[in-house]
């Protein structure tokens, strides 16, 4: 199955995309990887957090997509949800291990070397779970409905009258 | 710490029986046995129950509801744990020899040690709601061995309606158990303060519904019917789950709320109940030809004995018989399975004179049979003699019922045991004894019907087991005596005899009656009835709804809301509207504007664009009301949705616009004007909180606890982590059906069905945004 998407991305897309847009794609794309990533980080005390980094990488990923045919990552997104999930479950399970209720977080502050004081929350590795379950379900839904193009246009709505 | 071990074991060894099962084959069942042996190991604590009260462990489950995993084990518990153990045991060592080479061992070990250890748990369990889970456990495990045999009809048939009747009771033994620790003020069986109890106003209620649960596990009329056609499941299955341990769990709840039925209605009731239950089934059980049948309505007619005698509170006699039956009943469903296995038949017709062929196994059935029958040197006699005396205190219609049902009784385990006697009859030639590790663990159990009988002294075989429950039910243990001098219940014991030996005698012109009597409606044709109407029902609406269109599907939930709202308003006024700030209404008239162009667009694309205002419309409004993390998550959903429409925009049909009748342009308009007004009402609701506003915490904790700034975020990842997870499984579970649609369309070739599944990604991006704009 891979192998057919790779054929599939060089088809050529009916209008094919501007040229600005095309050139400007490529940074474009990498700013808004990083921005997504500054607002994950920054989430816990700021407006951010996983649902909307998310989603701004996975809006990322459309660019890379509509820009240069490009693919945001080489491994198969659709692998991200379900060790998203894993990980904001495993969040919920390891406080179960040391005796405390499910999904109980913990939070301090902690010392480095040359970063200074940081703060830290378990509440964060769970955000990435939820993180990972967007960014691999969105791409994943763009990713399959590029490789649509082989779909024929249909000829009537499925509408009806009730 | 031995009763959690004796009720974990089993479950440690379901998870090994399918290597086991693979390895060994039928022969794990040997292995697999030691799973029973911390079980039997309660054996030990039997003198610390005795002198010291009853031994407690448990284990913390969910410490912040307080549900813990209490089990408590008083006389009772221990002696039917030892019952469910010890025979457990046997079965499985049994089922070693019983099951063929080619069965699907792994699993029926599983499914078997499984509900041993959910049996267990059931019976020592002290919080009630453990007990609930086990009970549910029991009756899945009884679905799954039922059904083993899935390729007959019969079973999965005989399965599906064990589920359905033990499940109906379940439900209503969880409300019983809420009601119950409602009134009680304790979630425990033993913590229930049983006078409060009596007196709350969910008493009558919680008895109702735990009468119903229990007489539906046990089989009580009208629920009888699900255990004769339960005798589809393996043999061993029969001999465990439906005679001697799962069908008594019903009968366990009895006498665990003996105390809360004495001296109520609800006694009587009961009584009357097992009496008629007691009496149909030895009826039936009459007109059987098949041998698992005939011991399965005996099965309906002993527990029947049972229910009756725990619910008159004679919980000595009853106990008593409980135990008796338990070793008679194991038995004889035993030694069916040696005779089916042995001659490939069970029907009554067709055998007889088995006893010079198989004279071990005959050795081992008569014991048992005469027992059931209630003859001396034997248990069941004892019992038998206590029944009726019991009967007799409860007044003349009690004591007539237990002696008809007596002497079918007799006449029907005659019947049985004529399979040994007589001339050689059966369809295979070469039958011969089966192999000692067939019939060996049977011994145990034959051996105990005789001991029973035999040694009935205080502190010896079933006098030790029911002196044991004694200080549960509070019953001072009286001699067990075969011989108690000529009382009047010794007289109708004899007079059940001769009546038992002339009904065996004068069967034929009886069973002639018998079918003549047979109505024409039973519960079994009743239970077909409904099943068959709830499936009409259900394809009705069904067919009425799924091929209905997508505006109807629309329709429908959308007038639900409106009725719920227009409820709302009539029960209670919206409270006063405040006025909102100038900006808000602008940014409130912008997404009115998009929702309007949407309607009034006359192509796809300036459909789509004026969503995308309404869209971003309510991030305004978000803004404006300083809640940037919604913003942006609106202003995201919004921009990946409008891309993600342009994405698949050129494989969309052409919007086309129906004209609908005046009439149901009418009614849709109403349709959406309610609404409209339910929204507005909910969102006046919030506005005016009936309790204290849960925000003012989030705010005040958001940074100790959660330790975030971001109130919206800590209230996302922290104090509603949970609500998080479940909203990104919905999420992951979007993504596998779009992966699956699409995957299955571009692997499939382009005609056939594609108009369904083209439409699915679009929508499903849809629904996607919005599951994501609550954040």
């Amino acid at each position: 199955m891979p192998e057919d998407r790779v054929a599939e991305t060089v088809e050529p897309q009916p209008g094919a995309p501007e040229v600005f847009f095309k050139a400007l794609a490529t940074p474009i794309l990498f700013a808004l990887v990083a921005i997504g990533f500054h607002y994950f980080l920054r989430g816990h005390n700021a407006p951010g957090g996983g649902f909307i980094a998310g989603l701004i990488v996975a809006a990322s990923a459309l660019l890379g997509r509509m820009g240069r045919d490009l693919r945001l990552l080489t491994i198969r997104t659709e692998f991200l949800v379900p060790w998203g999930l894993l990980l904001a479950v495993a969040t919920g399970v390891a406080p179960m291990l040391f005796g405390s209720s499910f999904l109980r977080s913990v939070h301090g502050h902690l010392v480095l070397p040359l970063a200074g004081e940081l703060e830290w929350a378990s509440a964060t590795l769970f955000d990435a779970g939820v993180f990972l379950v967007v960014v691999g379900t969105t791409i994943t839904i763009i990713d399959l409905l590029a490789e649509e193009n082989r779909l024929q246009r249909l000829g009537e709505d499925r509408e009806e009258e009730g | 710490m031995l009763l959690i071990l004796a009720i974990a074991a089993p479950f440690a060894a379901a998870l090994l029986a399918p290597f086991l099962g693979r390895a060994l084959g039928a022969r794990a069942g040997w292995v697999l046995a030691g799973a029973f042996l911390p079980g039997l190991g309660l054996l030990t604590i039997v003198a610390e129950v005795r002198s010291a009260g009853p031994v407690e462990a448990s284990l913390p489950w969910v410490p912040t509801v307080g549900l813990e995993l209490a089990f408590r084990a008083d006389g009772f518990s221990l002696m039917f744990a030892l019952l469910v153990a010890g025979i457990g045991f046997l079965i499985l060592l049994y089922s070693a020899s019983y099951l063929g080479r080619l069965e699907r061992h792994g699993r029926f070990y599983t499914y078997l040690l499984l509900f041993g250890g959910a049996m267990m748990g059931l019976v020592l369990a002290d919080n009630m709601f453990i007990l609930f889970g086990f009970w549910e456990l029991t009756s899945i495990t009884s679905y799954l061995l039922i059904g083993f045999w899935d390729g007959r009809r019969a079973s999965r048939d005989g399965a599906l309606k064990a589920l359905v009747i033990t499940a109906l009771g379940g439900l209503a033994l969880l409300v019983a158990v809420i009601l119950l620790a409602l009134g009680g003020g304790s979630d425990r069986l033993s913590g229930l303060d049983l006078i409060a109890l009596k007196e709350s106003p969910y008493f009558v209620p919680a008895m109702i519904l735990a009468l119903f649960a229990a007489f539906s596990k046990s089989a009580q009329l009208p629920f009888h019917l699900w255990l004769p056609t339960a005798m589809e499941a393996p043999t061993p299955v029969s001999a465990y789950l439906h005679s001697a341990t799962m069908v008594k769990a019903g009968v366990i709840l009895i006498a665990k709320f003996s105390a809360l039925l004495a001296g109520t209605d609800f006694a009587t009731a009961v009584l009357f109940f097992g009496l008629a239950t007691m009496f149909w089934g030895s009826y039936l059980a009459l007109r059987q030809t098949d041998l698992k049948a005939l011991l399965a309505y005996s099965t309906v007619s002993q527990l029947g004995i049972l229910v009756a005698l725990y619910g008159s509170g004679d919980a000595f006699a009853a106990t008593a018989q409980l135990v008796n039956h338990a070793a008679f009943k194991a038995t004889l469903f035993l030694v069916v399975g040696i005779i089916d296995h042995e001659t490939g038949s069970r029907d009554l017709r067709n055998l007889s004179g088995l006893g010079r062929r198989l004279p071990l196994t005959m050795l081992l059935a008569v014991p048992a049979a005469l027992s059931m029958a209630g003859l001396p040197p034997f248990g069941g006699f004892i019992s038998k003699e206590l029944f009726f005396e019991g009967m007799l205190q409860q007044g003349s219609l009690p004591i007539l019922i237990a002696v008809i049902g007596s002497v079918m009784t007799f006449a029907y385990s005659v019947r049985f045991l004529s399979v040994f006697f007589g001339p050689y009859r059966c369809d295979r030639p070469d039958v011969h004894e089966a192999a000692p590790q067939f019939w060996l663990p049977i011994a145990p159990l034959a051996a105990a019907v005789v001991v029973f009988g035999l040694i009935p002294f205080e502190n010896t075989a079933v006098g030790a087991f029911t002196a044991l429950a004694a200080p549960s039910f509070g019953y001072h243990n009286e001699p067990l005596a075969l011989w108690h001098g000529p009382t009047v219940a010794f007289a109708l014991s004899v007079l059940t005899w001769f009546l038992g030996t002339a009904l065996y005698i004068g069967r034929a012109p009886f069973l002639a009656l018998q079918r003549r009597l047979t109505p024409r409606w039973n519960a079994n044709t009743l239970y077909y009835a409904l099943l068959g109407g709830l499936e009409r029902l259900s394809a009705g609406v069904v067919r009425g709804t799924l091929g209905a269109g997508f505006a109807t599907h629309l329709r429908l939930i959308l007038a639900a809301i409106a009725v719920v709202g227009a409820l709302s308003w009539w029960r209670f006024l919206p409270p006063a509207m405040t006025t909102p700030p100038i900006e808000v209404v602008v940014a409130g008239l912008l997404i009115a504007a998009g929702a309007v162009g949407v309607l009034a667009a006359r192509s796809r694309l300036s459909a789509l664009i004026f969503m995308g205002l309404a869209g971003f419309g309510s991030a305004l409004v978000f803004l404006l009301l300083r809640a940037p993390d919604l913003a942006l998550t609106q202003l995201l959903i919004e921009t990946v949705t409008v891309i993600l429409f342009l994405s698949v925009f050129r494989y969309l049909p052409v919007l086309t616009r129906y004209s609908r009748p005046r009439r149901v342009a009418a009614f849709d308009a109403l349709v959406a004007a309610g609404v409209g007004m339910t929204v507005f009402t909910l969102l006046l609701a919030v506005q005016n909180p009936v309790r204290d506003r849960i925000s003012d915490f989030f705010i005040e904790f958001s940074k100790s606890i959660g330790g975030g700034n971001n109130v919206v975020n800590v209230i996302l990842v922290d104090f509603r982590g949970y609500d998080t997870l479940g909203e990104i499984t919905v999420l992951a579970i979007v993504a596998v059906s779009v992966l699956a649609l699409l995957r299955l369309r571009v692997g499939a070739s382009t005609d056939g069905a594609a108009g369904g599944v083209a439409e699915a990604g679009p929508d499903d991006g849809a629904d996607e945004g919005d599951d994501d704009a609550r954040g």
